[in-house]
């Protein structure tokens, strides 16, 4: 029988020390795979066990048979791939594999581990021993090295043995290394995927975004352009008539004063109603600024009721004022206060033709309540809700019967939110409406600093 | 003598209303159609005060206004605008920019002259 024993035990291992510190490091694996890093694993173990042919094969078919991936033969310096043995032809080859330790077969034709290959495979090869070893990964059965040792039979030391368990630990290593590496490299690919979409969706979001704010500032442009076009010829025509109703360029007639007072009127209501749509537009995209001051509240309810008095005495309306600490002082916008107020109490006495209108204001805690009180014609259950809604007044199925913008009620609501306040609304039809708004005595909102 | 008057203002309807209203309470106007005629004709006239348009053709009010402030002797001359532009800022724009008032139009028939009048201040002569 032979040996390897020939040669120095040290000497050889040095060698495979020296075999499996170059593959160790071998660069082949990460840069060129799995198959070119089993190619210098079978070269490895032909030159340094000294054997004609190794090979690696991996289980395939839940452990029914072997696929070659690499088969080495050292004379003709060759690599081939693709063989395959199952385990219904070789089951106790099979059968000592699945065991888990290696095969030193130092006469292959009559090892029952081998002897089943003899005819098919090692006389016309001439294979006389074998040293096979089992791969593992993560402590899982996966393939086998298999040397093949060609000439007189030979006997295989317990450090060869050891030399091609450890070939077979760095192969597994090797293969899993790159396995983390294939999926780290997938983790990058998905997540430079992740971070092109992001960016992607980051670009449309901020187009979209210059496409909103082009549509804000060409809504502003308009309202802007509207305002001054429709403003020029409504110069004309409230003018002319206040001018003649005056009588300025000669006397007018009785029934000539009460048409031109009612193109006045009309031409009024439209610049009311430009002013209201400005004031809506304003609230809406957030331009209205507040400016507190700290005022007597019941000076600024006396200047509203200054301002309605007049149209109280032809319907003989009594307009009422209580105020129940005249000193009290607010700390808030006093115009749109003002302009809160004044729509809600002319409203009262638009819609009230005979009793009173009563402004109410009481203050508890921080809180000042202010209530318009009305003996006027009250207003329909059904129409409550729609009551703070720009336009209210029009509902599609029944005619408007008083003039307004339809905005009066809507931006009283809007301008008290900016101001920290609310209002309510109850009315019995017929009877009449009370509309009351609570506003803090100090504004103290966010957007005001 | 009536306070002089110069009224820069491009469109014919509003020039002939606010001439209507003035010259009724005894005021003594005249025209500039446009931002350097109102330069020039400012120079030359010294008005009393001088009511303008924003939106003119040629130079707008606003560079008008400059440039009326830059010229010798009518550093103070009360410059008052008259103008269909209502919206947030626009006032302060020209208040910024040397008038020293803002008329919104439409104008308010009932008390656009007395208004004129209060810019006027001290120099109001009337007949």
């Amino acid at each position: 029988m032979e040996t390897s024993s020939q040669d120095d035990p040290f000497a050889r291992l040095e060698r495979q020390n020296a075999a499996l510190s170059t593959l160790a490091q071998h660069p082949d694996l990460f840069i060129n795979g799995p198959l070119a890093f089993a190619q210098r694993v079978t070269e490895s173990a032909t030159a340094t066990l000294g054997v004609a042919r190794s090979s690696v094969w991996f289980f395939t078919d839940n452990l029914r048979a072997i696929h070659c991936e690499d088969l080495f033969e050292l004379d003709a310096g060759r690599h081939s791939e693709g063989a395959e043995f199952s385990s219904a032809q070789y089951p106790k080859y099979f059968a000592a594999l699945t065991e888990g330790r290696s095969i030193a077969a130092h006469n292959a034709l009559i090892d029952p581990r081998t002897a089943e290959f003899a005819r098919a495979y090692l006389r016309p090869v001439g294979i006389s021993s074998m040293l096979d070893a089992p791969i593992r990964m993560g402590g899982r059965l996966v393939g086998v090295l298999c040397n093949e040792h060609i000439g007189p039979q030979r006997e295989w030391m317990p450090d060869e043995e050891a030399f091609a368990g450890s070939l077979c630990d760095i192969l597994a290593l090797g293969l899993e290394a790159w396995e983390h590496q294939k999926m780290a490299a997938e983790l990058r690919e998905a997540r430079d995927h992740l971070e092109l979409r992001v960016a992607e969706r980051t670009r449309e979001l901020a187009a979209a975004n210059e496409r909103l704010q082009e549509l804000d500032r060409l809504k502003s442009t308009f309202l802007a352009t509207m305002s001054h076009e429709l403003r020029t010829p409504l110069n004309s025509i409230i003018g002319f008539t206040g001018i003649l109703r005056k009588g300025l360029p000669g006397p007018i007639n009785a029934e000539q004063e009460k048409q031109l007072s009612m193109v006045h009127g009309a031409a009024k209501h439209l610049l009311a109603l430009i002013n209201d749509l400005l004031d809506v537009s304003r609230i809406e995209s957030g331009k209205t600024d507040i400016h507190c001051t700290k005022f007597r509240f019941a000076e600024m309810v006396n200047e509203v009721a200054a301002q309605l008095e007049p149209l109280c005495g032809p319907k003989n309306l009594r307009f009422r004022v209580v105020v129940t600490d005249p000193a009290i002082e607010v700390i808030s916008d006093r115009k749109k206060c003002f302009q809160v107020l004044l729509n809600l109490a002319a409203n009262a006495v638009k819609f009230t033709e005979r009793g009173q209108v009563a402004v109410e204001v009481e203050h508890a805690g921080g809180t000042l309540s202010v209530s318009v009180t009305d003996t006027g014609i009250g207003i329909r259950p059904e129409k409550m809700d729609r009551l703070f809604t720009a336009f209210g007044q029009i509902d599609g199925t029944s005619q408007r019967t008083q003039d307004g913008t339809g905005l009066g009620l809507y931006l009283c609501r809007q301008l008290l939110n900016l101001l920290g306040g609310e209002i309510r609304a109850e009315s019995t039809f017929g009877i009449g409406s009370c509309f009351t708004f609570k506003l803090p005595i100090q504004h103290t909102a966010p957007s005001d600093s | 003598m009536s306070a002089r008057i110069l009224l820069v203002e491009d469109n014919e309807q509003n020039r002939y209303l606010a001439t209507f209203l003035l010259e009724s309470a005894g005021f003594s106007v005249f025209h500039a159609p446009d931002g350097p005629t109102a330069i020039e004709y400012a120079t030359k006239e010294r008005p009393d005060i001088i009511l303008m348009d924003i939106q003119l053709p040629h130079m707008d009010g606003y560079e008008t206004a400059t440039r009326i402030r830059s010229t010798p002797g009518l550093e103070s001359t009360p410059l008052v605008a008259v103008t269909s532009y209502a919206m947030p800022g626009d006032r302060e724009r020209a208040m910024g920019l040397g008038f020293s008032g803002y008329i919104e139009k439409p104008i308010d028939t009932d008390t656009f002259v007395s208004s004129v009048a209060w810019h006027l201040g001290g120099k109001e002569t009337r007949k």
